[in-house]
């Protein structure tokens, strides 16, 4: 098994706070980090698994390069989790949910509302955005908090999206999602 | 970018410094001088010595002075960071938050608020990881405030060197302490490093001491 983080940074800056905490997590797992615009199609095929990680709140360059993200992951039939601008990437491109202005920064009540393979029950998860995510059809909502959707999965194929970040908190969702 | 970090004069504003300054510009450092000693958000000890940090790394520093009282020293630091975007232009802002999300938390709402980027590079960082960084950059800092058992006032003025690692490493083990000080046991204050261009020389200080809580008072203290 080897994990791809894919980093949505536009500043590298910021991969220390959103991508190599996740890093941190995986630990001795085989695992390795890309820019998302070094990936290829050809690049992911070496991969059993994809993390997409957050960005900081005033990074909004993945939203301009949603095609690419299509194109890119479109036919990744493993399982992809997708955290905060990553959710908002898998759900534009495998949904038809356009972004909404939802401001959480901080910690949120989660409320799980489906059985599913990442967490269960309530419990306090950190956020930090400007946009989530609406409803749509493709996708199961599995946890919201009072103002957002948390968290989602997609109807037929194994891929997830959290809005919070396990980095923070709820660290077990990223190793739950490993043992997919 | 040009960016304004956040500086209480430690290892850790230090660092996330560094860290910065390799792909951006550090136009002004940013200080808030708590009267309040206590406070959540502020590091106190020796806050005033950082003028001369200002000086040996050649960058300008706006001090704002709070009372420290919890609502309002977030409004003092709202206006200090609009006022260092006015004046410096600043895109975003530099913190040396480890794994506090109190102060995180505000420290992104203002930002948010104000348009502004927020850097935090030391986010999540294992202690023990960020505790070799400073080694590794050769960034020399002393302890300036203790404030937790088993600390004894011999560790004030205690220069963060490897022995003094390796014996919070141990403290660690034993007494539960964070080994970086992120639970507020240890502050710090940092005399040289790579971006300085002198080195400050503490020539006159005292110790104030009692039941394990404890800073160092600089009295005198230059350039060299």
């Amino acid at each position: 098994m080897k994990i791809l983080l894919i980093s949505t940074c536009t500043h590298t800056l910021n991969n220390s706070e959103f991508v190599i905490p996740i890093s941190d997590i995986l630990g001795d797992i085989e695992h390795d980090i890309m820019h998302f615009e070094d990936c290829n199609k050809e690049i992911l095929s070496n991969y059993s698994k994809i993390i997409i990680c957050g960005t900081s709140m005033q990074d909004f360059t993945y939203v301009d390069w949603l095609p690419f993200f299509d194109d890119l992951l479109k036919e990744f039939n493993r399982p992809i989790l997708g955290i905060c601008s990553g959710m908002q990437i898998l759900t534009s491109i495998f949904g038809i949910s356009g972004l909404i202005d939802k401001i959480e920064i901080g910690f949120v009540e989660v409320n799980t509302l489906i059985s599913n393979k990442l967490f269960d029950g309530r419990f306090q998860a950190y956020n930090l955005h400007n946009y989530s995510v609406n409803d749509c059809n493709e996708f199961t909502i599995l946890a919201t908090s009072e103002n957002c959707i948390q968290a989602v999965k997609h109807m037929a194929r194994e891929i997830y999206g959290i809005s919070f970040h396990p980095e923070v908190r709820n660290q077990e969702v990223v190793k739950n999602f490993l043992n997919i | 970018m040009n960016l304004g970090i956040l500086f209480s004069g430690g290892k850790d504003s230090y660092l996330a410094m560094e860290m910065a300054a390799e792909s951006n510009e550090i136009t002004c450092l940013l200080t808030i001088n708590s009267s309040n000693q206590d406070s959540w958000m502020f590091h106190t000890p020796a806050i005033e010595w950082t003028k001369l940090q200002s000086k040996s790394l050649g960058i300008p520093q706006i001090i704002y002075n709070t009372k420290g009282i919890q609502d309002e020293e977030l409004e003092d630091l709202f206006e200090l960071i609009k006022n260092a975007k006015n004046k410096f232009s600043i895109e975003g802002i530099v913190t040396g938050a480890l794994a506090s999300t109190y102060q995180s938390t505000r420290i992104q709402k203002i930002c948010n608020d104000l348009g502004l980027w927020c850097f935090n590079p030391l986010w999540q960082m294992p202690q023990e990881t960020l505790l070799q960084k400073l080694l590794e950059n050769n960034v020399e800092s002393i302890i300036t405030g203790v404030a937790a058992e088993p600390f004894d006032d011999s560790w004030l003025g205690r220069a963060i060197n490897s022995e003094c690692v390796n014996d919070l490493m141990k403290l660690k083990s034993s007494y539960r302490i964070n080994p970086a000080g992120e639970g507020g046991e240890i502050e710090s204050f940092v005399i040289n490093a790579p971006l300085f261009s002198k080195k400050i020389e503490i020539s006159q200080s005292r110790k104030h001491y009692s039941n394990y809580s404890g800073r160092l008072e600089i009295m005198e203290a230059s350039l060299i």
